[in-house]
């Protein structure tokens, strides 16, 4: 496969705050690409610089080997781009909102109605052409909103977190979508925040925080930096929280992570008596445990690990130095 | 493609929207010239202070009693007692409203006998309101009032040609005085009244609110929404978006207009050019709106919210109307603020209106001075919006 998508010492700074800090990004054709990160990591601005709305500092992306800052008409055709919010025209209806699009990407006038019409088709809307998109439902309106991304038939496709706000059946229709284009030849680049759904989406996955790459890989690839165990993970209080975690190390020699008042650590596969034997020691000694529980890797846990928080709550926490400057290390 | 279909592109989905809500918009566009009218055509237009140049052939005790009396009025102010010649060049030049000619037979008691010509534009509705004073006066001081009016009319206005000749001849007309006991004559042929008056400030005022609210706002809803990033990204040409909604904007103006021309008209306005004046009200408000678009435009580029959008475009838009004379003639105006009426371009679109409409007659110079002044304004205000919105992009 070759790559679409090359990005290179990317960097853009705003004043001397650098939001993307020197990214290097391979994107495969036909793959679906995720990137993951806490709010404020980097990747709006990433793709917004992938998109020509902003301009690089330093760095170079080529799309299909064309550098993006040049040839912009043909760079603009190439990339669909699906926002956020769902930005439908509602006060046009479906019919309007697919052709304005036609006629955004001068696509040709005697080509737009097919076009149209295989789009309401596509997206399940042909019995509301003709109703105003305002009327539709969340679901119909994002609908909506992906066929006219690629009304210009663009080669690669960039959603930004296009299940957000979503049911969870919508979601799943929304998944399979992606993954019907994806099987179609679209490569697609998305963003979300929700782990699971880059687990069962996502081809490869780039991890950004602070405006770096800190992991990129398949999922399980991902997941297994984690180690082929599962996952121990304890929540107490901040008091007891390094009690614990010394027990954990002296009694049953484990490497523990500890965050605040969360402790994690991997045990062997499948090994059950271990932790029931850690269950026993704390209900014993009579620590305060809020929750305790094992479970295969997540890549939740992957992103905690990398990140120094969970993705959820992300926002305002600042990762210890020390993990980040472990983190370096492993790059 | 080029920047003008893709302008094209835009403005189309902008006028695909003002139509998905043509109800609202069109009781919008009526409501807004219906209220004005409403209240300011009700208020009791007070008049003070009508420029006038009065020429005294009679030279005798009763004249100059005439013209202190006249003096006297609130209503008027008598610029100048000078020669004939001279009075009517101030008239042509608009800084008198009304030219008093008080004839070497003043008083006469023959009613057929001419003794007092006023001859006077009706651009101003002003001076239609103080004809009573000055004829009041002439009759308490002697003068024959006759109703002859009809003759005078017929040998000095009445139609453009004797204005051409008033202006070019530097007062050929002049030298032929109408006959007449106290003839009022209307130098244009007009029928002014200050509901006309009236109207022309009030197109203007709801063609730039238009082009305001049209396309500077849709800027900022289209940001607030993300619509504006997708059409960014798109290979349209930049500009064009903000072309686009400004060409929206005029054209729903004109909708807006047309309205108020016909609403004006139901409170007794009149278009003393008929068809060929409405035509100059488009054009006029046209190029008018152009300009507060791409004036509007500029502050959306770099105003991203609504109430800050709606503070700055009012802050501009109510000192240029008031300044323009929309309600009141310009020399009504305090002195400090005469200036600025003339660097106003609302002045101008509101005189040439005033011309097509009270006086039925568009002299050259003023169309060109208008004309010059609106377009001038109008590439200023694109150039400043065009600079403003390509340093946003980046």
């Amino acid at each position: 496969m070759k790559n679409i998508i090359e990005i290179k010492g990317l960097v853009k700074k705003f004043g001397d705050f650098a939001a993307v800090d020197d990214i290097d990004l391979e994107i495969e054709e036909g793959e679906i690409f995720g990137i993951l990160g806490p709010n404020g990591a980097g990747k709006t601005t990433t793709i917004n610089l992938i998109l020509g709305l902003l301009k690089s500092t330093s760095g170079s992306i080529r799309i299909d080997g064309i550098d993006n800052t040049k040839h912009l008409e043909q760079i603009k055709n190439m990339i669909g781009f699906m926002t956020q919010e769902t930005v439908v025209e509602s006060d046009l209806t479906a019919v309007q909102n697919l052709t304005l699009f036609c006629n955004l990407y001068h696509v040709k006038n005697d080509e737009v109605d097919g076009r149209v019409k295989e789009a309401l088709r596509e997206a399940n809307l042909e019995e509301v052409a003709n109703a105003k998109a305002g009327t539709f439902s969340g679901g119909m309106q994002r609908r909506l909103s992906l066929v006219r991304s690629m009304m210009h038939t663009p080669k690669i496709l960039i959603l930004d977190e296009p299940t957000t706000g979503l049911d969870v059946q919508n979601r799943f229709e929304m998944w399979d979508r992606i993954r019907d284009l994806r099987n179609k030849g679209m490569t697609i680049i998305m963003t979300t925040q929700y782990l699971e759904e880059a687990d069962a989406l996502c081809d490869r996955i780039a991890i950004i925080d602070h405006g770096k790459i800190k992991a990129e890989g398949t999922p399980s690839e991902l997941k297994a930096m984690i180690g082929k165990g599962n996952v121990l993970e304890i929540v107490s209080d901040t008091a007891n929280a390094p009690k614990i975690a010394k027990v954990l190390e002296s009694k049953f020699k484990l490497k523990v992570e500890l965050k605040n008042e969360k402790l994690s650590a991997v045990l062997n596969s499948g090994d059950i008596k271990t932790f029931n034997r850690i269950v026993d020691e704390m209900s014993r000694d009579g620590y305060r445990i809020f929750a305790i529980s094992m479970h295969l890797p997540t890549l939740d846990d992957v992103f905690i690990k990398l990140t120094g928080t969970s993705l959820r709550d992300s926002l305002g926490e600042n990762v210890s130095t020390m993990s980040r400057a472990r983190m370096m290390g492993r790059r | 493609m080029s920047i003008v279909s893709d302008s094209a592109t835009m403005m189309k989905r902008e006028l695909m929207i003002f139509r998905s809500n043509i109800v609202q918009n069109i009781v919008r566009s009526i409501m807004f010239p219906f209220i004005l009218l409403l209240i300011f055509s009700n208020l009791g237009n007070t008049v003070a202070h009508v420029p006038v140049a009065v020429v005294n052939y009679a030279n005798n005790q009763q004249s100059f009693k005439l013209i202190n009396a006249l003096e006297a009025q609130n209503e008027l102010s008598i610029d100048a007692i000078t020669s004939q010649a001279s009075a009517f060049s101030m008239f042509k030049s608009g800084s008198v409203d009304m030219v008093i000619v008080i004839l070497p037979s003043f008083p006469s008691l023959h009613s057929g006998d001419p003794s007092v010509d006023i001859y006077y534009t009706n651009s101003q509705f002003t001076s239609l309101s103080v004809l009573p004073f000055i004829e009041s006066a002439a009759e308490r001081f002697g003068a024959s009032v006759g109703g002859s009016g009809g003759s005078a009319t017929g040998s000095l206005s009445g139609s453009s040609t004797t204005l051409g000749s008033l202006g070019s001849g530097s007062g050929s007309g002049a030298a032929d005085p109408p006959s007449g006991s106290v003839a009022a004559v209307p130098a244009f042929a007009a029928s002014g009244n200050y509901t006309t008056f009236l109207v022309a400030g009030v197109i203007i005022m709801v063609a730039a609110f238009n082009a305001m609210f049209g396309g500077g706002m849709s800027i900022i809803t289209d940001r607030i929404s993300g619509a504006l990033k997708l059409f960014m990204i798109s290979p349209i040409n930049r500009l064009s978006i903000v072309f686009g909604k400004i060409l929206a904007g005029s054209t729903t103006a004109m909708l807006t207009v047309t309205l108020t021309v016909l609403i004006g008209m139901l409170f007794g306005a009149g278009i003393a050019m008929g068809l060929v004046g409405v035509l100059w009200i488009f054009l006029l408000a046209f190029i008018a709106s152009i300009g507060m678009g791409g004036l509007a435009a500029a502050f959306a580029a770099r105003i991203k919210r609504f109430e800050v959008y709606a503070i700055a475009t009012q802050t501009i838009i109510l000192p240029l109307w008031f300044v323009a004379g929309a309600f009141f003639p310009v020399s009504s105006l305090p002195s400090w603020l005469q200036p600025l009426s003339a660097v106003d371009p609302f002045t101008y679109a509101v005189q040439g209106m005033r011309y097509v409409m009270m006086s039925g007659y568009y002299p050259l110079g003023a169309m060109a001075l208008d004309l010059g002044v609106l377009a001038l304004f109008a590439v200023v205000m694109l150039a400043i919006c065009v600079r403003m919105f390509k340093n946003t992009i980046e």
